[in-house]
């Protein structure tokens, strides 16, 4: 699991030791640790795979699992990773200290019920810390804020469809329920007239 | 660069998939910690549609909020940016303020809204740095636009342009390469001209010059797509040099270094790229109909857009 740090590289000494720290709690969970913090970063990522991430056009954010901005003192940058990180629905825990106000632009995200789910904001003091960022990967590994399959639905199908199903996903790694999840996202995304109806009600 | 309090404008010039209208930014409210956006419309048809009447009224449009900008994202359709962003460049010349295009490729409209919001902010983003030209930014990459050309890839980087032409990366951050961006100061001027009575020949063996010749009564002036060409057909340049002497005519061309024997209204052009050529030359001749001042400014680096070999 690759998780991005960014912190205030200017702060005094004291965040300082408190961002070694966010960073040591990480790396002891076996997390890969990119920071705007660290010079050398160890990704886990070959030269040849940054090339071809390069290539692709992908931003690195991307191919993280989370972001972690601990932001006691104001980052330049940290709004735009938020943006960023939301837009690619990547979890996101927000840390300030306590006795801090937190930014109202971020407060106000948390109003929107789907940003929601994925952005946390804490205020956090020196005890509670470890227990805060080790609740978080346990949402960023769950998958949390991404849409689960909850609704239960029976479906009879034919032989031929079974046949063809079992044929589809034998020695795969896909199950037949989810390779119809997939067929039918596919088809959602390809529905014009449905995402012109489904805009509509949005914009209502 | 956006100064606190100046808006970024958001000018949209083509559709948006699956945007309402009317409530586009509350769509993605992940917009707003990054600037103050506001934005403007300007055309609501698929960028294929756009007219050289759409680029200037884009000029005008950006031209009269310069003063209370801090700079401007376009959101325009892959189709036509190229051309729409090279007009800008011309027409807006001593840009002080950075102008971004992005927009998205054709894919399942899912992911068209990832990849817009994405490339969304990262253009608000980079108008927050200090350089003043017309640029792109797709994928992870911010281009030079008057450069650029098409990528052949299947990439997210949708455009690609010479090493000198990049200005800017995103790994994490976004990181501008101070030395290869333009960076203007003084006053922005704004050209409101561009000449559309421009034929635009590609050299073939069925060219008929006897239909050509009849076209070219009207016009100001000639550009010939001689792309793959190592000569050009003698009857052609005697046809420029014989019935259209008064003509400007651009010879386009990436394989002839030299014209040793051409007529003088003959502008061999082998550095600039397709899209630049013909709005450059659009606005040339808009500027004057005179084939040796035409000349001049074709041959002159009006706005970084001569590609160094």
């Amino acid at each position: 699991m690759r998780v991005y740090f960014a912190a205030d590289n200017q702060a005094e000494e004291r965040l300082q030791k408190r961002f070694s720290k966010i960073i040591d709690i990480l790396s002891n969970a076996g997390i890969l640790v990119m920071s705007n913090l660290i010079n050398e970063n160890i990704s886990g990522f070959s030269a040849a795979d940054l090339e071809k991430i390069s290539q692709s056009g992908e931003v690195l954010l991307e191919r993280m699992d989370g972001l972690i901005i601990e932001g006691t003192n104001p980052l330049a940058e940290s709004g735009y990773l938020v943006a960023l990180a939301l837009a690619h629905r990547k979890p996101i825990l927000y840390l300030v200290e306590k006795g801090k106000a937190i930014n109202k632009n971020l407060l106000h995200l948390r109003k929107d019920k789907n940003t929601a789910k994925i952005l946390s904001l804490q205020n956090y003091g020196e005890s509670g810390l470890e227990k805060i960022i080790l609740d978080f990967l346990g949402i960023v590994e769950k998958g949390e804020g991404k849409e689960t399959p909850t609704i239960k639905f029976t479906l009879r199908i034919t032989p031929r469809i079974e046949r063809f199903l079992h044929w589809k996903t034998h020695n795969t790694k896909v199950s037949k329920a989810d390779f119809l999840r997939e067929l039918i996202e596919r088809l959602i995304d390809q529905d014009e007239d449905y995402q012109r109806f489904v805009g509509k009600k949005e914009g209502e | 660069m956006a100064q606190k309090g100046q808006k970024i404008y958001l000018m949209v010039v083509s559709e948006s998939p699956g945007m309402q209208k009317k409530d586009w930014l509350s769509q993605m409210p992940e917009l707003r910690i990054i600037a103050d956006l506001e934005p403007v419309f300007i055309f609501d048809q698929p960028s294929v549609n756009i007219t050289p009447e759409v680029w200037l009224k884009l000029a005008r449009e950006i031209h009269q909020r310069l003063d209370s900008a801090g700079g401007f994202v376009i959101l325009h359709g892959v189709d036509n940016l190229l051309f729409t962003s090279s007009a800008l460049s011309f027409l807006l010349q001593n840009l002080t303020k950075p102008i971004v295009f992005t927009g998205t490729q054709f894919g399942s409209l899912q992911s068209r809204r990832v990849e817009m919001r994405a490339n969304l902010i990262n253009a608000s983003q980079t108008t927050h740095f200090n350089f003043t030209e017309v640029c792109l930014m797709f994928g992870n990459r911010l281009l030079r636009a008057n450069q650029a050309r098409q990528s052949l890839e299947k990439s997210l980087n949708v455009f690609t342009a010479p090493l000198n032409a990049v200005l800017g990366r995103i790994d994490f951050s976004i990181r501008i390469f101070d030395k290869l961006a333009l960076n203007n100061k003084g006053k922005t001027k704004l050209f409101d001209q561009l000449s559309d009575q421009v034929e635009i020949i590609r050299i073939t063996p069925v060219l008929n010059l006897k239909i050509l010749a009849k076209r070219l009564v009207d016009r100001e002036g000639i550009i010939v797509n001689a792309k793959y060409y190592q000569e050009l057909p003698r009857d052609l340049m005697f046809l420029f040099e014989k019935i259209t002497p008064d003509l400007p005519v651009v010879i386009w061309t990436n394989r002839i270094q030299a014209l040793p024997i051409a007529p003088k209204n003959i502008i061999l052009i082998n550095n600039l790229t397709w899209e630049t050529t013909v709005t450059k030359f659009m606005w040339a001749v808009g500027q004057s109909t005179n084939a040796q001042k035409v000349k001049e400014l074709m041959l002159k680096d009006v706005a970084g857009e001569i590609i160094e070999n």
